[in-house]
């Protein structure tokens, strides 16, 4: 059980950490006192990085990732193939994808996915940015990167139809089995899906 | 399939008990409140890995405690396997499985191991309880043997909760009507697709399922009573195998939009559906005598049982708790004399074995079961199987 009374600044410290994702009221007791054994300028630091980060990060005006210089390091890049962009959920994505060191095109992060419980409609991602990088006429091919969940189907749907008219190659990325794990480690539900997503092999 | 052994730490009221399971027929006999519907659930839980009955897992720990472990050896056609299944609530509450030592990374892969078939009082609900009941009794059944199924239902469950989101939003919003279909739209065609693949696999497995029980109750019940199993499609039209769905459902979509976007909730799609049950042309919902109720329930799940082995080649194992009363001397009879007749391994509950004793074909263990302690008692029968 985590004690019922505390200091008025330790209350709002736990409750600060609180915020924080996947922190319970346990956990962010545990934190609140772990930061309290800590040297002064260490905490000091801590703070520091918080109001840093949340003062030099800012969104590409060209992608909307999270970057700390405009446009952001991909959109620079002048050796990125701009005939393609690969439209994905949260810059956390966008780094999950550099890291394959396959993917040479741009991105553009919607922010989001359309989620009506979270009161978050279409015209609440970056759908319209989206759309106005269209009309340079450079993009050829947009991948649909969104997450394979309902939230993540659905805004790959909503796009699929919107972007139909602009007659460019619209993909959708595939999901199944990860890479260099084998059946054995597979779960059944992952296994279901992708015995379904399957694809004919040595056809010319 | 089989339960070769079992052992319980501070499962409901077993402290620290084992025991060996016959292949045949056990029988567990004691007073009230001992413990024989406790083991019999504690076997229901090692073959999928989570209790029948609505309960929390907390409150299968032992009272005072803060772990239960229940531990056995499974075999089926592959072979055998130990599972090891441990909850506790120490620093975080967590559920570990371990199939032949190795934790599985997702609980629900247990399930395709064993398969078993549980008839318990609580089982009434699906004569007498609400059409979700009936519905359920059907989804476990394709879950078991499907996991795409299973996935199918989730994304139905999601992509439902989602519209009823929407709904309730839409309701408050001042736009044009044919904005609100657009927009409800973008979900719909989802929930039509998966909805469909979600009432076809019912329909297919209904189609298995009514014949089977149909000869199960004709036999339990020496000819007199005939079962019909019926598929209601929004509580109120008969629907069958041959049908296009797709456009059932959109027509119940535009039938029901006004009052989805009124209530706020959606009035269509395989979470309205019910299964009509007749017996002898009747309602046995509201025109069966507790008999009636009760054998239908056992018909169906002798013709689960039947399904199973139809569809994954091996019989489960089949749990019986609590399952003679009610029945008269002649429906008990030709029970015992069904089970006989399969070569499946079979749990009984009962407060004493009068009549029981009487199954000579199989070979029988019996268990005394007596205030969380369990005692083997003699073995009857060959001991070949
Ligand atoms: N978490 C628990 N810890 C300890 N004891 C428990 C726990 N849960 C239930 N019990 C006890 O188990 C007993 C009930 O056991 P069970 O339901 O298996 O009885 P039974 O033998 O099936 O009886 P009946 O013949 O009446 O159906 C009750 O007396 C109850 O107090
Ligand atoms: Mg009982
Ligand atoms: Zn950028």
């Amino acid at each position: 059980m985590t004690g019922l009374f505390h200091a008025p600044v330790m209350q709002n410290l736990m409750e600060q950490f609180g915020k924080l994702p996947g922190v319970g009221p346990k956990t962010a007791q545990r934190l609140a006192f772990f930061v309290l054994s800590l040297p002064k300028e260490e905490v000091a630091a801590f703070a520091e990085a918080l109001v840093q980060a949340k003062e030099t990060m800012t969104f590409c005006p060209v992608c909307f990732s999270l970057t700390d210089q405009t446009p952001c390091y991909v959109c620079r890049d002048v050796t990125r193939d701009r005939r393609t962009i690969c439209v994905v959920e949260e810059t956390t994505d966008v780094f999950s994808i550099e890291r394959t060191r396959d993917y040479r095109g741009l991105y553009h992060v919607l922010q989001g996915s359309i989620s009506p419980m979270d009161g978050r409609q279409p015209e609440d991602l970056r759908i319209r940015e989206l759309l106005q990088r269209l009309e340079s006429g450079e993009v050829e091919e947009i991948i649909l990167a969104t997450n394979p969940d309902v939230e993540g189907e659905t805004t790959a749907l909503y796009l699929a139809r919107l972007l139909k008219p602009f007659g460019l190659r619209i993909t959708r990325i595939a999901h199944g089995i990860p890479v260099g794990s084998n059946l054995e480690h597979a779960d059944a539900a992952t296994l279901s899906q992708a015995l379904e997503g399957r694809r004919e092999i040595g056809k010319a | 399939m089989l339960i070769t052994s079992l052992a319980l730490q501070n499962y409901r009221n077993y402290q620290q008990e084992r025991c060996d399971f016959c292949p045949g027929i056990n029988l567990f006999l004691g007073d009230n409140a001992q413990g024989k519907t406790n083991l019999i659930e504690a076997i229901y839980y090692l073959s999928i890995g989570k209790a029948y009955r609505p309960v929390k897992d907390d409150q299968l720990i032992y009272w005072g405690r803060n772990q239960f472990t229940i531990r056995g050896t499974l075999e089926n056609r592959q072979g055998a396997a130990k599972v090891e299944i441990q909850y506790q609530t120490d620093e975080k509450k967590s559920k570990t499985i371990k199939l032949g030592g190795l934790i599985l990374k997702k609980n629900e892969d247990l399930s395709g191991c064993l398969t078993s078939v549980l008839f318990s009082p609580e089982n009434m609900s699906i004569i007498k309880g609400s059409p979700q009941e009936r519905r359920h009794f059907l989804d476990y059944d394709i879950s078991q043997i499907s996991r795409g199924y299973a996935k199918n239902l989730a994304v139905y469950q999601r992509l439902l909760f989602q519209r009823n989101n929407l709904l309730k939003r839409l309701r408050e919003k001042k736009i044009s009507h044919p904005d609100k279909n657009s927009e409800l739209e973008l979900w719909d065609s989802q929930l039509v697709e998966v909805g469909g693949k979600i009432i076809e696999k019912r329909l297919q497995t209904l189609g298995k399922l009514n014949p089977l029980t149909r000869l199960m109750q004709r036999k339990l019940t020496l000819g007199q009573e005939n079962i019909e199993i019926r598929y209601l499609f929004n509580r109120k039209k008969e629907i069958y195998h041959s049908m296009n769905l797709t456009e059932l459902l959109l027509e119940a979509r535009q039938e029901a939009l006004e009052e989805d976007l009124r209530y706020g909730t959606t009035q269509w799609g395989p979470h309205r559906d019910d299964l009509l049950i007749t017996l002898n042309g009747i309602l046995l919902k509201q025109f069966g005598s507790q008999g009636q109720q009760r054998t239908t329930v056992l018909a169906l799940k002798l013709a689960e049982l039947e399904f199973f082995r139809g569809e994954s080649g091996e019989y489960p194992i089949l749990l019986l708790d609590d399952v003679m009363s009610e029945l008269d001397e002649n429906r008990r009879q030709q029970l015992l004399e069904l089970i006989q007749e399969k070569s499946i391994q079979c749990f009984i509950t009962a407060t004493d074995k009068s009549g029981l004793e009487k199954m000579e074909k199989r070979q029988m263990k019996f268990f005394e079961v007596r205030q969380g302690k369990i005692i083997s008692r003699e073995i009857q029968g060959e001991v070949k199987e």
